[in-house]
């Protein structure tokens, strides 16, 4: 009740700075938390205004806070998700004569929880996202589920094991019609499917799409209409594969935080597990990351950040070696490599990151970039 | 549009498998489509002469009719098949039952049925035209008036001859001699254009004992004495022989012994609605053969009518022209109705067979336009003339056959032919240029008759029923496996098949013996290890070998429930025969094994079968989904 009414005043306050369209997206998931569908129509009718008058934007703001009061007034009961979702223990999975070899991977996850799961190609992420989502087996090692409602079956569990793949199949017919089809085939009420499916396009940012034809979709939009499938699907679990790829930086972004936003939903988290190319980002809202090499993982958690950590950056530069380790002389430099385009510089523990910046600036080496990526599962990459 | 996409909205909502069926729109747009082909039933023998053939139930399947229907079929279908594969709830993992994975294959059933019945309506839309353009009480008024003028229209002359005299009495009780070498002589018998009758009274012999060879044993008594077989009947267990006992002196009752209308004791139609399935009597010669009555010959009296001939007799008798010219108009009148084809009118035709003295035959008519032209002397047109007319007569004889094998005809004919040469040429001298074409009136009346009562729905049903399952189970096969599956399905069955069609011919080639019941073993023995195949290794095995044999289980269990039937249908079958005496007591008939029990109950108790074992195969196939790669 608290956390939602916290997220509430944080809408406001988004509106109060203009801020209309992350607002308004933040708007909508509070308003999805409720569960009302008098609350769902008024968001809908709400959408469906803004998108015929685009340029209103104060009138869409007053009345933004005029459903925004409706929506703190509702009762949303928190989902206290304390108990693991999905336990993993020990997997491994080999391919042909040992040629690849996946694992031993254990993790755990409980609801809310965002794991970034990045590497290279060829490391496993989707070997181990098809694992998780009992698409493949593993060779050994056990897989435990723990879901509000127990499974009856097998197919019931796969049906609460929601993975995308990178490549999502075409969808067939009207793009609505796929929507409903999900709802009437988890029995939800025949009168609120309309509803429900309409807030979901709503709130992935689909309104003025939905009556378009699949191959007339961009890829982006083409992974948000699978996107707001699966969530109508109401998963505990979602695997998402490179849901990233094929999208642009700014689409990159607004996905992340509709992913985070939507997983963190206040009685109806998800444990969500995505692979990805694009390490800052996925970091940025990942609890977890994990680092996949040669089917081995590294795990890399926020927490960790507190220990004392070597320092390791990442610059780009027109400056030659040479000038970059006359610059860094100063520090305990321990390591400068260059992999043709970016430099990386380890020091060791001592030194810190503005330390190095000040230097940089002081002998005005040309930066072009510059990282500290001390903690981030970067460093493996350039390792 | 909008009201269907209201519906679809609502269906959607509500009834998601309905919806993704699209059953609502196929059994529309099917319902289209029978009523066309209930139209096109109705319009399809609007004219009379469309009914004059023998064939007429099976129009639809010789006209272009069924390319029509197949056409539509697969247009239906494809078009079904294409709107219903946009979804597939099941492959998404979206929670189902094996209740509702059943409704959808019981969908699917009853939409392929209802895409490719059209059959059935066409022939409701056929016997409702039939039952409005000939309505049972004018049919009947009319056969009638046609079995009243149908003595007089001449055609042959076997029908007045005197052996044919059924009225008075002794005629229809007594047994008439034809043969000319069993005429006795010594006792009273008639003799007119060579062809001569000896009436007989007759004694009957039951025999039950067969002989070694299965036939009924001939009485001792008569065989020592030497006394004269008239004809003898099967009837069931028994054999009836009937032996002549001693000549009747009927002069009293002989006006005249020429061909004459007053012998005329056969009915010509019989309509009976509502009686035996009138199907099988058309398919008299090889469904239902009584047994032996066909080698040996029935009571000849059998075929005459007394009542017929007694009313007949009385119209000849009163010599009214009048009432005889009123029997011809009307009889005219119903042929013109029905379109049979003549050149015959009432004034004309009166005048050929008015002959008030003893009323003999004097003229004959050709029974078709064309049997003039026959060069008269020629054997061959003799033959061939008889042929028809021995086989019509026969045909109406006997009531219920329609068709007799040309063999037998021919038989007959030679035995005419020979017997009297000059009877024959009697005949062709009197031969007018009048025809009718009688053979075309007993189709047309035999297919209306038909139409009306043939219970078309249960003889094809079974048909349509099988194509719609096995198309059901493919398409459901491919809508929880996939296409890859089922393709390989079809290579395995296709390897399975060859195997075994290889193995059996080894075996018959080189151990000889029972290559049936070699062949029905090893195919019930690797059908068994399919269907338990996904059962055994459903975990362990790859995902693509289980699910072909859960296809080919999908698609193959009732074949394997009847190949079990089939089984022990053969031993049942071996057991029988295998019984001591078989051969000698003629038991046969009450060995039925339990196909031929069955019979086409069958084809329900699979279906039956069929339907059960896909609702508790669903958990196996829910089962499959869920296994990981």
């Amino acid at each position: 009740m608290i956390k939602h009414k916290q997220r509430v005043q944080e809408v406001l306050h988004f509106f109060d700075n203009k801020d209309t369209f992350l607002g308004f997206r933040k708007l909508l998931d509070c308003a999805m938390d409720t569960q009302n569908m008098q609350i769902y129509r008024e968001a809908i009718d709400l959408t469906d205004w803004k998108e015929k008058n685009p340029e209103q934007t104060d009138a869409f703001i007053v009345k933004a806070k005029e459903l925004l009061q409706k929506i703190a007034s509702a009762d949303v009961p928190e989902n206290k998700a304390e108990e693991f979702v999905l336990k993993a223990d020990q997997i491994t999975k080999s391919y042909g004569s040992q040629k690849f070899s996946l694992g031993p991977i254990s993790l755990t996850l409980t609801k809310g929880q965002v794991f970034g799961l990045v590497g290279e190609n060829g490391n496993g992420k989707t070997t181990l996202l098809r694992i998780l989502a009992k698409e493949i087996a593993q060779i050994q090692g056990s897989l435990h589920y723990q879901f509000t409602n127990k499974t009856q079956s097998d197919y019931d569990l796969r049906t609460k094991l929601i993975y995308i793949p990178q490549r999502t199949d075409k969808w067939y017919g009207s793009l609505m019609d796929n929507l409903r089809f999900v709802l009437a085939n988890y029995g939800e009420k025949p009168e609120e499917i309309e509803t429900r499916v309409l807030l979901m396009v709503a709130r992935l940012g689909l309104w003025n799409y939905r009556h378009l034809k699949w191959s007339e979709l961009s890829s982006g939009y083409k992974m948000r209409f699978e996107l707001a499938r699966t969530l109508l699907r109401k998963p505990e679990i979602l695997l998402l594969d490179e849901p990233l790829a094929n999208l642009d930086v700014l689409a990159q972004q607004i996905i992340l935080e509709d992913l985070k936003a939507i997983a963190n939903s206040v009685n109806n988290p998800i444990a969500l597990i995505l692979s990805s190319q694009q390490l800052y980002e996925v970091e940025k809202i990942s609890d977890k990351v994990i680092f996949l090499k040669n089917g081995k993982y590294n795990e890399s958690t926020t927490e960790a950040v507190n220990e004392e950590k070597p320092l390791i950056i990442e610059m780009d530069s027109n400056a030659t070696r040479e000038e970059l380790l006359e610059v860094f002389a100063p520090f305990a430099l321990e390591k400068l490599t260059f992999n043709g385009g970016i430099y990386t510089v380890y020091f060791n523990t001592s030194t810190r990151f503005s330390e190095v910046i000040v230097a940089l600036g002081s002998a005005d080496i040309n930066l072009i970039y510059i990282r500290d990526i001390s903690a981030s599962t970067r460093r493996f990459f350039v390792n | 549009m909008n009201f269907i996409n209201k519906i679809n909205n609502y269906l959607i909502q509500r009834y998601p498998t309905i919806w993704n069926t699209r059953i609502v729109w196929m059994l529309a747009i099917s319902l289209l489509a029978h009523i066309l082909f209930y139209f096109i039933g109705f319009v399809s023998h609007s004219n009379p002469t469309s009914l004059q053939n023998s064939r007429v139930i099976d129009d639809y399947y010789n006209s272009g009719l069924i390319m029509v229907h197949i056409i539509i079929s697969m247009l239906l279908l494809v078009g079904w098949v294409v709107y219903m594969f946009k979804n597939n709830g099941f492959k998404n993992f979206y929670p189902t039952s094996n209740v509702k994975l059943f409704g959808q294959f019981v969908c699917y059933l009853v939409i392929v049925f209802a895409s490719i019945s059209f059959y059935f309506s066409y022939m409701f839309g056929f016997r409702t035209y039939v039952n409005v353009a000939y309505p049972n009480n004018e049919l009947a008024k009319n056969v009638d008036i046609i079995n009243k003028a149908y003595p007089f229209l001449s055609i042959g002359y076997q029908d007045y001859s005197l052996d044919k005299k059924a009225y008075p009495k002794p005629f229809y009780d007594l047994y008439c001699e034809t043969g000319s070498d069993l005429i006795d002589r010594s006792k009273k018998y008639f003799e007119t254009n060579g062809n001569e009758y000896q009436f007989y009274s007759l004694y009957k012999v039951a025999i039950t004992e067969r002989d070694d060879s299965g036939n009924f044993k001939y009485p001792a008594a008569e065989y020592k004495n030497g006394t004269d077989l008239a004809y003898k009947e099967v009837v069931k267990d028994t054999c009836m022989y009937y032996f002549k006992k001693e000549v009747v002196d009927l002069s009293a009752d002989i006006k005249t012994t020429n061909l004459s209308y007053y012998n005329f004791s056969r009915v010509f139609y019989k309509l009976d609605f509502d009686e035996v399935d009138f199907y099988d009597r058309y398919n008299y010669s090889y469904t239902s053969y009584p047994e032996e009555t066909a080698y040996y010959g029935t009571n000849p009296n059998a075929a005459k009518n007394y009542e017929f001939s007694k009313q007949l007799s009385g119209i000849l008798d009163r010599k009214n022209p009048e009432e005889i010219k009123k029997i011809l108009n009307d009889f005219l009148e119903v042929s013109k109705q029905y379109q049979i084809r003549t050149n015959l009118n009432a004034d004309e035709w009166f005048k050929l067979i008015y002959q008030p003295d003893n009323f003999e035959v004097k003229h004959f008519i050709l029974e078709n336009e064309n049997a003039y032209s026959y060069p008269i002397d020629s054997v061959a047109a003799t033959i061939d003339t008889l042929t028809t007319d021995v086989a019509s007569a026969a045909t109406a004889a006997h009531e219920q056959t329609v068709v007799e094998t040309v063999e037998a005809a021919a038989v007959a004919v030679a035995q005419v032919a020979g017997s009297n040469d000059k009877m024959y040429n009697y005949y062709q001298q009197r031969l007018t240029r009048n025809y009718y074409e009688v053979r075309n009136l007993s189709d047309f009346l035999r297919s209306v008759e038909l139409v009306k009562n043939v219970d078309f729905v249960s003889r094809n049903i079974h048909v349509y029923i099988w194509i719609a399952f096995f198309l059901s189970t493919l398409i459901f096969s491919f809508r929880v496996t996939n296409l890859r599956s089922v393709i390989f399905t079809g290579i395995t069955t296709g390897v399975l098949s060859l195997v075994i069609g290889l193995m059996v011919l080894v075996y018959s080639m080189g151990l000889g013996g029972s290559e049936e019941y070699f062949a029905a073993y090893l195919v019930l023995i690797i059908a068994t290890i399919i269907i338990l195949i996904p059962f055994l290794f459903m975990t362990s095995a790859s995902k693509l070998f289980t699910s072909i044999f859960m296809n080919i289980t999908i698609n193959g269990f009732v074949l394997y429930v009847l190949l079990i039937l089939g089984i022990i249908s053969m031993h049942q079958n071996d057991a029988c025969r295998a019984q001591p005496g078989y051969y000698d007591s003629y038991p046969s008939r009450t060995c039925t094994t339990i196909l031929e029990y069955l019979d086409m109950n069958t084809s329900y108790l699979l279906l039956a079968v069929g339907l059960i074992f896909m609702f508790i195969y669903t958990a196996v196939i829910k089962k499959w989904r869920a296994v990981p790669e």
